[in-house]
């Protein structure tokens, strides 16, 4: 699951990120990336 | 963020007439007279762009 | 049931008219029909291939639900009265496109931008801001439109007003009374005039004496379309989606 430093903008792995914590900038906010794909909305 | 794109009440769309509404309005015209000027006649569909707030400017940093 | 109708304004979106010899009740079928059962189209499903603009997929899908598509009913069905049983043919379904990407500086997305496969359809309005883009977003989409009720979604409610009211009939030595009127009233000669040329004043229509009263089976109708049908159009096609569901109900007593 592709995640993004809510600081450094850099993309991590939310596994290897041990403790939540970005390896490179030590930010421990991440952003979830848009997953790849189609996604289909019903307008309801 | 966005103006609503019909009156939430009757339906009619609205969004279309919001810019020139912003606009004319800056420009010093009354509001009354543009809102009437533009056919909205319904008080429903004047409260739509009287107090739309628009956003999007605040909120585009966060992505 | 026989009656008169007798049209006294009309302009494409707009539209008031007279219906003389009906009942209350028949009318307000028709103002229900053209609220709730005649069908127009819109977007109904939307696949989202890219959006990086700061509105989320569902509601950006929402907005381009209600933009209003104008309506070829001779061209589609109903998805469930189509041939295909609801699942999705040409006859019942068209596809939209939306490619815009902001390249280096804002962009607004309108509704002039949604490429409609089939050219009987458009949006009604060109003009309707969906959304806003910043530089390097960009918004890709493919969305299906659908002939769908108002009853079913508010979405398909191709009136944005439908009402009626009794017609008022001036009457000679009626003493007066009334300052004020709004709407269409009948002259004395039977003419229908619009109140609003004389900013509702009868002082300034009609003589002193003047009086009034309700015209008990004259209603005075008016309509305004959300762009998807003309709105003597939407009238027309109310009457007969009243008419056909009349017959239904007919043909399941006799059977």
């Amino acid at each position: 699951m592709p995640y993004k430093c809510a600081r450094c903008k850099r993309q991590t792995d939310i596994e290897s990120a041990r403790g939540i914590k970005c390896p490179y900038c030590g930010h421990r906010i991440f952003l979830k990336e848009r997953g790849g794909g189609v996604k289909r909305v019903d307008v309801r | 963020m966005m103006v609503p794109v019909r009156c939430f009440t009757c339906g009619k769309p609205v969004a279309a007439e919001y810019e020139e509404y912003v606009e004319r309005v800056d420009e010093g015209e009354d509001e009354e007279e543009v809102l009437d000027d533009l056919d909205v006649d319904r008080y429903c569909c004047r409260r739509m762009l009287v107090s739309h707030q628009e956003l999007v400017d605040t909120v585009a940093p966060y992505q | 049931m026989e009656f008169e109708v007798e049209n006294i304004e009309g302009d494409g979106r707009r539209a008031a008219f007279v219906v003389r010899g009906a009942t209350p009740a028949f009318v307000n079928g028709v103002r229900r029909a053209m609220l709730a059962d005649v069908p127009t189209m819109a977007i109904d499903t939307v696949d989202v291939y890219e959006n990086t603009s700061v509105i989320f997929d569902e509601v950006l899908s929402l907005r381009l639900g209600l933009v209003p598509l104008t309506t070829d009913l001779e061209g589609y069905e109903l998805p469930e009265e189509c041939s295909c049983e609801g699942e999705g043919c040409t006859g019942c379904e068209v596809s939209v496109l939306l490619d815009v990407e902001a390249e280096d500086e804002d962009t607004t997305v309108y509704s002039g931008d949604l490429e409609v496969e089939d050219p009987e359809i458009e949006p009604a309005q060109d003009g309707i801001p969906i959304i806003d883009l910043k530089p390097d977003q960009a918004v890709v989409l493919e969305a299906t439109a659908r002939l769908g009720r108002g009853r079913d979604h508010a979405k398909n409610q191709g009136a944005t007003a439908a009402a009626y009211k009794h017609l008022y009939r001036a009457v000679e030595d009626g003493g007066g009374g009334e300052d004020v009127l709004r709407g269409y009233v009948e002259t004395l000669d039977g003419d229908v005039v619009d109140m609003s040329e004389y900013d509702g004043r009868v002082s300034e229509a009609f003589d002193d004496d003047v009086g009034f009263e309700t015209v008990d089976d004259a209603f005075v109708f008016e309509v305004e379309s959300d762009g998807s049908y003309e709105a003597e159009q939407m009238v027309s096609e109310a009457a007969l989606s009243l008419s056909e569901r009349a017959e239904e109900l007919a043909d399941t007593i006799a059977t």
